[in-house]
C-alpha cells in the first residue's frame, strides 16, 4: 500500500478539476492510505480542520485560475479590457464611439457664380443647439449662373453631429513610436467622453521648420515609409484613443519638442439626434479660432477657392431625412465577431466576407444589411430578376437607373455590387420605401477604396423590399394583392382564456411586427414560417389558428396553416406568390411586413 | 497515463508504534518526536508532534464545543451553538441548556465515544461554567473517562 504513495496517478489536467470536496476527500484517502495519522477522518479533529483550510484555499486558487484562464481565451473573455489586448496581438484595432450622421440637400441660388468652391474644414451648423460639422475641406462646383442643386456637394459628403473640440496642445519627447492619449473623461461619471473616431484630426507643428503639418491616420505604421507624416489611431482598453507616431523607419517620427494638435468631434449622444427638415434654412457657421488660424495658414490648400460668408449664404441646405442613430463603441461580442473575420480579410478587401465583415464593422449604424456579388451573379440574378418580370431594360426600373447613372461605370466585368440596406428607415408604416442616400453609399465607397483590389470598381444598389402580409387564394384563383384584404387569422382561443381578446390578437400581430422588424431581418433570409407559427402557438391563450378568406360572392375558403402573401410593391402584378412554406429570399430582396400591421386581419373565435 | 513519481510521500514510519490507534495533530503545529529504529541515528527524520488515543479524542471534543455552526467551510454544520448565551450572566437554565447542547453535538460529531454524563455547573462569580464529562471509548474496552473543562466566553479549556 504504501508503494502507491509514490504514484501520483491523476491525469495531466485532472489539477484543475477539484473542487473542495473532492480534494479534501483526495487527501483524506492519501492520509488514510499512509497509515500516520488516522483522525483524519473524523470531522471535530484538528488534522480535518486543517484539510478544510488547505482543501478549501486550493479551491479558490482553482477558481480563480480557471477564471483567469478563461479571460485570457479570446473565444471565453467577457472584459471589455482583455478582448481588447487580445485583438491587439492580431493587429485589430476596436471601432469605437460613432456619431450620428445626417445627410442633406443643397441648393444654391443664381447670386453664387459657376465655379468651384470649398467649404473649409470643421464648419458646423447650430440646429436648435446641436451642432453639426463638417470634418474635412468639402469641395463643390457649380456649372451654371442660376439656382441649382448643388449635387456634388450633398451626394458625396455627411454631417457629424458634435462640435470640433480643440484637445490641449502635446509636447513630443522625440522618441521612436511616440504615443498620446487623448483622455477626455465627463466630470461628473469619470467617463470617457463619446469622441467620433472618424474625425479625430492630428496636426503637428515642427519646432525646426516652424510649420503645421497635418498627420493622417493609417491603418498600420508598417505599411508606411520613412517619411509619411502618418499615425495609428487605436480605440484602447479604457476606452481613449491611442495616437501612436512612427520612427523614421516605419511613418514619420516626432521632434524633441514638436508639438502636437488633436481636433475631435465632441458627440452629445443621442441627444443629438435631429428629425427630418430641421436643418431647413439653416446657416453654416465657420470654425474660426486662434489657434485653428494659426495652423490653417500652413495647413490649408492655398489653390482652394475657399467659399465666403456672403457667398454661403446663398446656399439653402435642407435635409429630408433624421440623422443616423450613434453607433458604441465596439462591445466584447462585437470584437469577437469582428476581429477574426478583420484578420482574415488582412486588410484587404477581396471575398464577399471581407466585404460584409468591413460594412458591418464600420458602417454598422447606417447599414443594417449587406449583401456583396460580383458582376457574373449579379446578371444572374439581378438583372434576370428584371427580365423574368418582364422588363427588357433594367434600366427602367428607377432604382436600378438611378445608382446605374451615379455609381456605374462603363465597363462592368470587374463590379462588385453592394447592396445595401438602410438602418434609419427601411419602409414606412405607408410602404414608402427608403434607400441610402446618395453621400451615405460615397462615404462607404471611399473608406473602402484603399483597401479593394485596384481593379474593383464597387457599385452600391438598393434592396428590392418584399412585402409579406396574410393571404389566401381560392383552388385555381391568381394571387392579387388586394386579397389580403379580405384574409384573416382566425385565432380559436382556450377555454381558460383570462385575457382580453384584444390582447391576444395584439400579442399575434406583435409576433408579426417582431419577426418582419427590419433590425431582425436581412437580405437572403430564410422567412420563416414554421418560426411564426410556433410563436403564434406560444402565444398565451391560443389553442389553434387557422387562414379564413372571404371571397366576392360571401363564400369562405379556409386553410389550416399558415398562408402569407408575399409580393414586390412596384411589380405586384407580375411578383407575387402565395407561401405556405418557409421561403429563402434571393440576395437583393429585404423583407417588410406590409402596412406594418394585420391587427385588422386578426379574428378571435 | 502519465504519472508523476514523489519520493517526499514514501511512508518512513513503516515501524510506528502500532499503540496508537488514534493520531490527531497538536495545534499549534511543532516538531516531535522520531518514528525510526533508534540504532539508524544518521537517517533519524523528526516528524510533526501528534496528539494520539485520547489526546486525539479531546481534541475532538473540544473543537466541538468551541466551534460555531458556518465556522468550518466544507461542514457548515459542524459544531455547537451557543448563541450569544456565554455572554449573559450564569444562570442554572442556561447551563441546563449548554448541557443539552454539549451532549446532542459530542453524539452526533464524536463517533468513537459515548457519553455517559455531562454536568454544567454554573461559576457566576466567574462567569464561566465547569464543564464535567464522563464518557467511556468502546476501542479501548469501554474505558470511562472523566474529563473537567471550564467554558466561557473566550472557549473551551480542558482543566487536566
Amino acid at each position: 500500500m504504501a508503494d502507491n504513495l509514490t504514484e501520483f496517478k491523476l491525469s495531466r489536467n485532472s489539477y484543475a478539476t477539484f473542487d473542495a470536496l473532492t480534494l479534501k476527500q483526495l487527501i483524506r484517502d492519501r492520509l488514510t492510505e499512509g497509515g500516520t495519522f488516522t483522525d483524519q477522518n473524523f470531522e471535530g479533529s484538528n488534522l480535518n480542520a486543517i484539510i478544510d483550510v488547505v482543501a478549501l484555499s486550493y479551491h479558490y486558487l482553482l477558481f480563480y485560475l480557471n477564471s483567469t484562464s478563461s479571460q485570457a481565451m479570446f473565444n471565453e473573455t467577457t472584459i471589455y479590457e482583455n478582448m481588447n489586448r487580445l485583438v491587439k496581438l492580431i493587429g485589430y484595432n476596436p471601432v469605437g464611439y460613432k456619431t450620428s450622421l445626417l445627410s442633406f440637400e443643397a441648393t444654391a441660388n443664381a447670386n453664387v457664380t459657376a465655379g468651384v468652391y470649398t467649404i473649409p474644414r470643421y464648419s458646423f451648423f447650430t440646429i436648435n443647439g446641436i451642432i453639426y460639422s463638417f470634418i474635412k475641406d468639402i469641395t463643390f462646383s457649380k456649372l451654371t449662373n442660376t439656382a441649382e442643386q448643388l449635387q456634388n456637394l450633398y451626394q458625396e459628403n455627411l454631417l457629424y453631429q458634435g462640435p470640433f473640440v480643440e484637445y490641449p496642445v502635446q509636447l513630443a519627447t522625440g522618441e521612436d513610436f511616440e504615443t498620446f492619449n487623448i483622455v477626455v473623461t465627463d466630470n461628473i461619471t469619470n467617463t470617457p467622453i463619446n469622441i467620433d473616431q472618424d474625425s479625430i484630426n492630428v496636426y503637428v507643428y515642427n519646432t525646426a521648420t516652424q510649420k503645421y503639418t497635418q498627420f493622417t491616420p493609417a491603418q498600420s505604421l508598417f505599411l508606411n515609409n520613412s517619411t509619411s507624416p502618418i499615425y495609428e489611431v487605436r480605440y484602447n482598453e479604457n476606452g481613449y484613443y491611442e495616437l501612436k507616431f512612427g520612427n523614421n523607419v516605419f511613418g514619420q517620427k516626432l521632434n524633441a519638442g514638436d508639438q502636437v494638435y488633436v481636433y475631435y468631434v465632441q458627440s452629445n449622444g443621442a441627444a443629438g439626434i435631429v428629425s427630418a427638415n430641421q436643418l431647413n434654412n439653416n446657416t453654416l457657421n465657420f470654425y474660426n479660432t486662434p489657434q485653428f488660424t494659426r495652423i490653417a495658414t500652413d495647413v490649408l490648400n492655398p489653390l482652394l477657392n475657399y467659399i465666403t460668408g456672403t457667398e454661403v449664404s446663398n446656399i439653402a441646405f435642407s435635409n429630408t431625412l433624421a440623422s443616423s442613430a450613434p453607433n458604441q463603441p465596439e462591445s466584447v461580442d462585437d470584437i469577437r465577431m469582428n476581429a477574426p473575420k478583420t484578420f482574415f480579410s488582412q486588410n484587404r478587401l477581396v471575398t464577399q466576407q471581407d466585404f460584409e465583415a468591413f460594412i458591418q464593422k464600420n458602417f454598422g449604424s447606417v447599414v443594417t444589411s449587406s449583401f456583396v456579388v460580383n458582376n457574373n451573379t449579379y446578371i444572374n440574378s439581378f438583372i434576370k430578376y428584371f427580365y423574368d418580370l418582364g422588363i427588357t431594360r433594367p434600366n427602367d426600373d428607377p432604382r436600378y437607373l438611378f445608382n446605374e447613372v451615379n455609381f456605374s461605370h462603363s465597363g462592368q466585368d470587374n463590379n462588385i455590387y453592394l447592396f445595401l440596406t438602410p438602418k434609419i428607415k427601411s419602409v414606412d408604416e405607408n410602404n414608402k420605401q427608403y434607400f441610402l442616400q446618395n453621400s451615405q453609399k460615397n462615404t462607404i465607397i471611399t473608406a473602402m477604396s484603399d483597401l479593394k483590389a485596384l481593379n474593383m470598381e464597387l457599385v452600391p444598389q438598393d434592396p428590392v423590399y418584399q412585402a409579406f402580409t396574410l393571404g389566401l387564394t381560392a383552388p385555381g384563383e391568381a394571387p392579387t394583392q388586394d386579397i389580403y384584404k379580405t384574409t384573416y387569422l382566425v385565432i380559436k382561443k382556450t377555454n381558460d382564456l383570462r385575457t382580453d381578446i384584444n390582447t391576444v390578437k395584439n400579442n399575434v400581430n406583435t409576433v408579426f411586427q417582431r419577426y418582419f422588424a427590419p433590425e431582425n431581418c436581412s437580405l437572403n433570409q430564410i422567412v420563416s414560417l414554421n418560426r411564426l407559427v410556433t410563436q403564434i402557438l406560444s402565444i398565451e391563450g391560443v389553442e389553434t389558428f387557422f387562414m379564413r378568406r372571404v371571397l366576392n360572392d360571401g363564400t369562405t375558403v379556409t386553410d389550416n396553416g399558415l398562408t402569407l402573401l408575399e409580393f414586390n410593391p412596384n411589380y405586384s402584378d407580375v411578383d407575387i406568390r402565395i407561401d405556405a412554406t418557409d421561403v429563402q429570399l434571393p440576395y437583393y430582396k429585404f423583407p417588410f411586413l406590409y402596412n406594418k400591421t394585420i391587427l385588422n386581419n386578426i379574428i378571435v373565435e | 497515463m502519465p504519472s508523476i513519481n514523489l519520493d517526499i510521500l514514501t511512508n518512513v514510519n513503516a515501524e510506528r508504534n502500532n499503540t496508537n490507534v488514534y493520531t490527531d495533530l497538536t495545534l499549534d503545529l511543532a516538531i516531535g518526536s522520531t518514528a525510526n529504529n533508534q540504532l539508524y541515528k544518521e537517517q533519524q527524520i523528526l516528524d510533526i508532534q501528534a496528539d494520539t488515543n485520547l489526546g486525539a479524542i479531546y481534541n475532538s471534543i473540544s473543537n466541538i464545543i468551541t466551534t460555531n455552526p458556518g465556522q468550518k467551510p466544507l461542514n457548515p454544520l459542524f459544531g455547537i451553538g451557543f448563541g450569544d448565551m456565554l455572554f449573559l450572566p450564569v444562570t442554572d437554565s442556561r447551563a441546563l441548556s449548554i448541557g443539552n447542547a454539549i451532549y446532542q453535538g459530542i453524539q452526533r460529531y464524536e463517533p468513537r465515544v459515548t457519553i455517559l454524563n455531562v454536568n454544567v455547573t454554573p461559576d457566576s462569580d466567574n462567569q464561566q461554567y465547569i464543564i464535567t464529562l464522563s464518557i467511556s471509548v468502546p476501542r479501548f474496552s469501554s474505558q470511562q473517562v472523566t474529563v473537567v473543562g471550564v467554558l466561557d466566553k473566550a472557549g473551551f479549556y480542558f482543566n487536566n
